[in-house]
């Protein structure tokens, strides 16, 4: 993909969600939460939405100057991201994501070196002297480093509990 | 006798033989994370910062300290000895820093590098303790109208010059201001964006947003290379022996380096130049000013010199706008701001007034941290250096389990952890269509700030907006910062003119 045709899907993107932004989220999610009728009789430049309808304003201006700027490049350039890199990326983040599910549950020390080793050998390293040995060291040493020198635990899992 | 009686409670609070040790202790740590080959100063800051919280005042502030000179060398070691900068910054070094390596002098290069950095960051150290009190003074003058135009201006500044393109370094401050908006509005107490997540009533937290943003894009960015690349192991045949550094190459390059110290901490004193322009900028001043020319790039200690000592003097003079006006000059400076927040501190115009003794205690330990850095680089370096020999395909797993977990030490919560993971993709994305971080970390710190003084203004005002035109301190501010837009803007221009 051209980087330009990048960028111009992204202020696309940010346009969707400027638009979501103002007739769903902060109508929605901008709540007084002392039921207090007297914010709605104030000036609206005192109202808590104020400041973010000013920046969503200015953020939907520089997001056109963006798209504009991007379609009125020469330049050529390829944005750098082949399917094998969103592969390995979606892997990663997927593993990050099922990890920190599974802390609460079999604790730091269980569960971080099958972490490390997943993540050492799907990034390409063989050689298992090396996958095995930094995957059990470094948790270890995390744990006791963070132990002795913050005294903070580490989570320990309920299933040892 | 006021300022007197400060520095000695300050001097008695935190010049203790445990303050200085932390200082040591941080400036290693900075080195070795530095040290790792694509990591650069600003996300060894930010893996770093949350073991602050966990200690008092008086040793957290003190490591901290040390932590951001350690950080800003560090970098320089995989840029001359593999020739991997961790930052844009570093690049300029490793033109001639490399080159050293490779005649067998990678040794005296980053020795050359360490004292360099030194005297560019003591030289900014100085600035910053001159001008932050007159600054400070300057700034408790103005009213809330004045000081919502001069964030205002700083973050225009920031975005408008950052980065490729004016239009996304103010979308990045733009998305930092829309982040640093969850949370409770300060003068209603209206709940907002919090989607109701509990953990999001309090705002987004620091630093799950710094690491997710600085730390884990890295080691997204990092991961998409290839496996075959990941796994090789660096070459290293230029890590082993090499001659010391000696006084007469220090002396040789010693107008190189106060040129440096100067252009670096004029450039660093505004907020969002950042340290690459200043390296680049104090090279070619250097190589313009040399009786040798034709050696930089071939591996020139004046040229090692001429960036180091500017990327170094931008450390210090960025803190000015921190420290005097709360506004953070850098990501680096942001990250500070935090954790100096956590601490108790909150920088700007009145930390004189409210922690005057802790300010001239910071100021003390900046210098005195010149010589402790001096001596723990020249000590620690050559084992440090030897991270540089670890494979990528190691490394990054193992910075991304530091990084979660310094994460979690924050508040003991898991959900930051995942917050730190969707801000680190977001990141990744922002990176790879150039859009800089630093604008929309400042403008995440700064936000609550700049909220407070807009609300008070206009509440001083009835809710008018004119206020911030009819004052002229204020008006001007508006002016600079429309001026910088139209500047960044043309010089888009030109750039694509010139293309």
């Amino acid at each position: 993909m051209k980087f330009k045709t990048a960028e111009i899907i992204t202020g696309i993107i940010f346009l969707l969600y400027s638009i979501l932004y103002i007739f769903w989220i902060t109508p929605t999610y901008v709540t007084n939460a002392l039921n207090d009728s007297s914010i709605q009789t104030i000036a609206w430049t005192l109202r808590p939405e104020a400041l973010p309808n000013l920046n969503i304003g200015a953020f939907i201006f520089f997001t056109c100057i963006m798209i504009i700027q991007a379609t009125r490049s020469k330049v050529d350039e390829l944005l750098e991201l082949s399917f094998n890199s969103i592969f390995k990326l979606l892997f990663i983040i997927t593993c990050s994501f099922i990890y920190v599910a599974l802390l609460p549950i079999f604790g730091f020390l269980t569960i971080s070196p099958l972490f490390m080793l997943i993540l050492v050998y799907s990034l390409g390293l063989r050689d298992w002297r090396y996958i095995v040995g930094i995957s059990l060291v470094m948790p270890f040493l995390m744990d006791f480093f963070f132990y002795q020198g913050f005294q903070i635990i580490l989570p320990e899992g309920q299933l040892w509990k | 006798m006021e300022i007197i009686d400060q520095i000695i409670q300050g001097m008695s609070l935190y010049f203790t033989f445990k303050a200085v040790l932390m200082v040591g202790i941080g400036v290693a740590a900075g080195i070795l994370v530095g040290a790792i080959p694509g990591i650069s100063g600003v996300m060894a800051t930010a893996i770093l910062v949350p073991f602050s919280f966990f200690m008092p005042p008086t040793e957290g502030i003190p490591f901290l300290l040390g932590l951001h000179k350690g950080a800003l060398f560090g970098d320089s070691i995989p840029a001359i000895l593999i020739n991997t900068p961790g930052q844009p910054a570093a690049a300029a070094t490793a033109l001639d820093g490399y080159p050293l390596a490779k005649k067998g002098e990678a040794k005296s290069g980053i020795q050359m590098a360490l004292v360099s950095s030194t005297i560019g960051d003591t030289f900014s150290d100085i600035v910053l303790i001159l001008a932050a009190v007159p600054l400070a003074a300057l700034a408790l003058k103005f009213g809330p109208a004045e000081f919502f135009a001069l964030m205002l201006m700083g973050l225009t500044i920031i975005g408008g010059i950052t980065g490729s393109s004016a239009a996304k370094g103010i979308l990045s401050a733009l998305i930092g201001i829309m982040i640093g908006l969850v949370g409770f509005d300060a003068v209603t107490g209206a709940e907002r964006y919090t989607f109701g997540i509990p953990i999001l009533q309090g705002g987004v937290g620091t630093i799950p947003l710094m690491i997710g943003l600085f730390a884990v894009s890295e080691v997204l960015i990092q991961a998409e290379k290839s496996n075959k690349l990941l796994s090789k192991r660096p070459d290293t045949a230029h890590l082993k022996g090499g001659k010391n550094l000696k006084l007469k190459e220090i002396k040789a390059s010693a107008r190189t380096i106060i040129r440096s110290s100067i252009l670096g901490t004029i450039i660093g004193a505004i907020p969002g130049t950042g340290a690459a322009i200043a390296t680049f900028i104090g090279y070619g001043a250097a190589k313009r000013a040399s009786k040798k020319p034709e050696e930089f790039g071939k591996g020139s200690y004046e040229g090692v010199a001429a960036s180091e000592a500017a990327n170094s003097a931008v450390a210090g003079a960025d803190l000015i706008p921190t420290l005097t006006l709360g506004i953070p000059g850098s990501a680096t400076a942001a990250i500070l701001m935090g954790a100096f927040l956590a601490q108790g501190l909150r920088p700007g115009p009145e930390l004189f007034e409210a922690n005057g003794a802790t300010m001239y205690a910071i100021f003390a330990l900046l210098l005195i941290g010149n010589p402790i850095m001096i001596v723990v680089g020249w000590v620690l370096t050559p084992i440090f250096a030897r991270v540089v020999t670890v494979r990528q395909s190691l490394l990054v797993p193992a910075v991304l389990l530091l990084c979660l977990m310094g994460v979690y030490v924050y508040r003991g919560n898991l959900a930051d952890i995942q917050v730190a993971l969707i801000v680190g993709v977001f990141g990744y994305l922002l990176r790879k269509i150039d859009i800089p971080l630093a604008p929309l970390v400042i403008a995440f710190i700064i936000t609550p700030i700049a909220e407070r003084s807009m609300k008070q203004a206009l509440i001083l005002s009835d809710g008018d907006f004119s206020v911030f035109l009819t004052r002229p301190i204020s008006a001007g501010f508006l002016l600079v910062a429309l001026a910088i837009l139209y500047f960044g803007f043309r010089r888009k221009t030109k750039n694509k003119k010139s293309e």
